[in-house]
């Protein structure tokens, strides 16, 4: 009789942020955001960072899409008040100018957030914060499920175009409500059936258990962590300037 | 499906889900913001559309707590997308009064129905509402990032009073949306066994 081995988690390698860096680094760029926004300068470099996550993250297609469009919304705010365009055009413009700029540095770090942390790392790092069950559990879904969402979206799409549903054709016009249905109903059904299978699989991994449950995802903060912290708080000196 | 004790696994994930969705239908219907008349319009659309789903999570989860942990995970998301705090306080507020209001309707009545979601819903409020607690700053800001025509027309849709009048205007949607929901449950979800 050999023993068994013990299921190890893979070591770390490279660029790794603790969970609670991560969240922590979000509202600091958030609220700094909020401060310094009129500083274009500091906004791009806060866009930045997170496009830099994203490219050691292996992410290059997206982190160009999105610093590209970023790159765009900083060419349309100099444009912006030298012609005043009729409403439609102006509120296209309006709209890409606020979502980029105002959203874009938030959104690219949530990202690079979701895509990285690993939910039952993000369970640890919420267990040392002594946050509780009640709170953690519908989190940790929301941040699996948004990903589930769309994908059910896009198929739930792709058929209705074969019945001509969709936005704009004639059909949509003649009945709106009836739109929102064919559209809101399937994916609620899908939901409903997706979540009694997360429900069973959870509980199923002893999620209703009362006792502490153990965990071994690997989190602790490393030097990466510290140079995020240096790097905020060289971001809050340079803001203050 | 009992309604009473705390909330098992089985609700968190349910709350957890129609969070999701929740969220997702706000960005998708959001987008409308960049035209300004569509600001107060917001209140009405938001309710309506969310009413679906809104009635199928009663339907799923009947226990106090539900609309709270929503609504501080709400708050939350809207504090880390940029909106400052006020969100957070609004949506917790709003969140354990309709508790309250669903609870004390056993969450059968439609009626406490009804009210639950539409104060759930009046936490939306808190993510316009720098508009008018912080006028002059916000106004800057808009006017900075969105150009001097938007600012204006900003200005004439969303006066002082209509912080108070999105009070109604929520009501209405949450009535609209609520009724839909329930007229959803009943075409579809019933008839499938889901509901």
């Amino acid at each position: 009789m050999g023993s068994y081995l013990i299921y190890q988690p893979e070591k770390r390698k490279g660029f790794w942020l603790d969970p609670r860096t991560k969240i922590i680094f979000m509202a600091f760029v958030t609220t700094l955001l909020f401060f310094v926004h009129e500083n274009i300068a500091i906004v791009s470099a806060l866009a930045a960072i997170p496009f830099l996550f994203l490219i050691i993250n292996e992410q290059k297609k997206t982190a160009f899409i999105y610093g590209g469009l970023f790159v765009l919304g900083i060419f349309s705010l100099y444009l912006k008040n030298t012609v005043a365009l009729p409403q439609i055009i102006n509120a296209v413009f309006v709209l890409l100018i606020a979502l980029v700029l105002r959203l874009f540095p938030t959104f690219m770090l949530g990202y690079y957030i979701i895509e990285s942390t690993k939910v039952s790392e993000f369970v640890a790092a919420m267990e040392i914060w002594h946050i509780p069950q009640s709170f953690v559990i519908p989190i940790a879904v929301v941040f699996r499920f948004v990903p589930t969402l769309k994908e059910e979206s896009s198929a739930i799409t792709n058929a209705m175009h074969m019945r001509e549903i969709q936005f704009g054709t004639k059909k949509f016009w003649r009945n709106p409500a009836a739109f929102l249905e064919y559209r809101v109903i399937p994916l609620m059904m899908s939901i409903v059936k997706i979540g009694d299978e997360l429900s069973a699989a959870a509980l199923t991994r002893g999620l209703g258990n009362p006792e502490k449950r153990s965990n071994i995802a690997v989190i602790g903060f490393t030097g990466y962590d510290a140079l995020i912290g240096a790097v905020s708080i060289g971001l809050v000196a340079w803001s203050l300037l | 499906m009992e309604n009473t004790g705390r909330l098992k696994v089985k609700d968190l994930i349910n709350v957890g889900i129609y969070t999701a969705i929740y969220l997702v239908i706000f960005f998708v219907v959001g987008m409308l913001n960049a035209i300004p008349v569509f600001y107060p319009l917001l209140y009405v659309i938001w309710p309506i559309v969310c009413g679906i789903p809104f009635m199928l999570f009663l339907t799923k989860t009947q226990k106090f707590g539900m609309l709270s942990i929503m609504s501080v995970i709400l708050g939350v998301f809207w504090f880390l997308t940029g909106y400052t705090w006020i969100p957070i306080l609004s949506y917790l507020v709003c969140g354990l009064i309709a508790d309250f209001v669903l609870k004390s309707g056993d969450f059968k009545s439609f009626k406490k129905s009804v009210i639950g979601y539409w104060i759930f819903s009046c936490g939306m409020i808190g993510l316009q509402a720098p508009m008018w607690f912080m006028a002059d700053r916000y106004m800057a800001d808009v006017r900075a990032y969105m150009g001097d025509q938007y600012a204006q027309q900003l200005a004439y849709y969303m006066p002082q009073w209509m912080g108070f009048a999105s009070i109604a205007i929520i009501f209405v949607g949450s009535l609209l949306g609520a009724l839909l929901g329930r007229k959803m449950l009943k075409k579809h979800f019933e008839r499938a066994g889901i509901a």
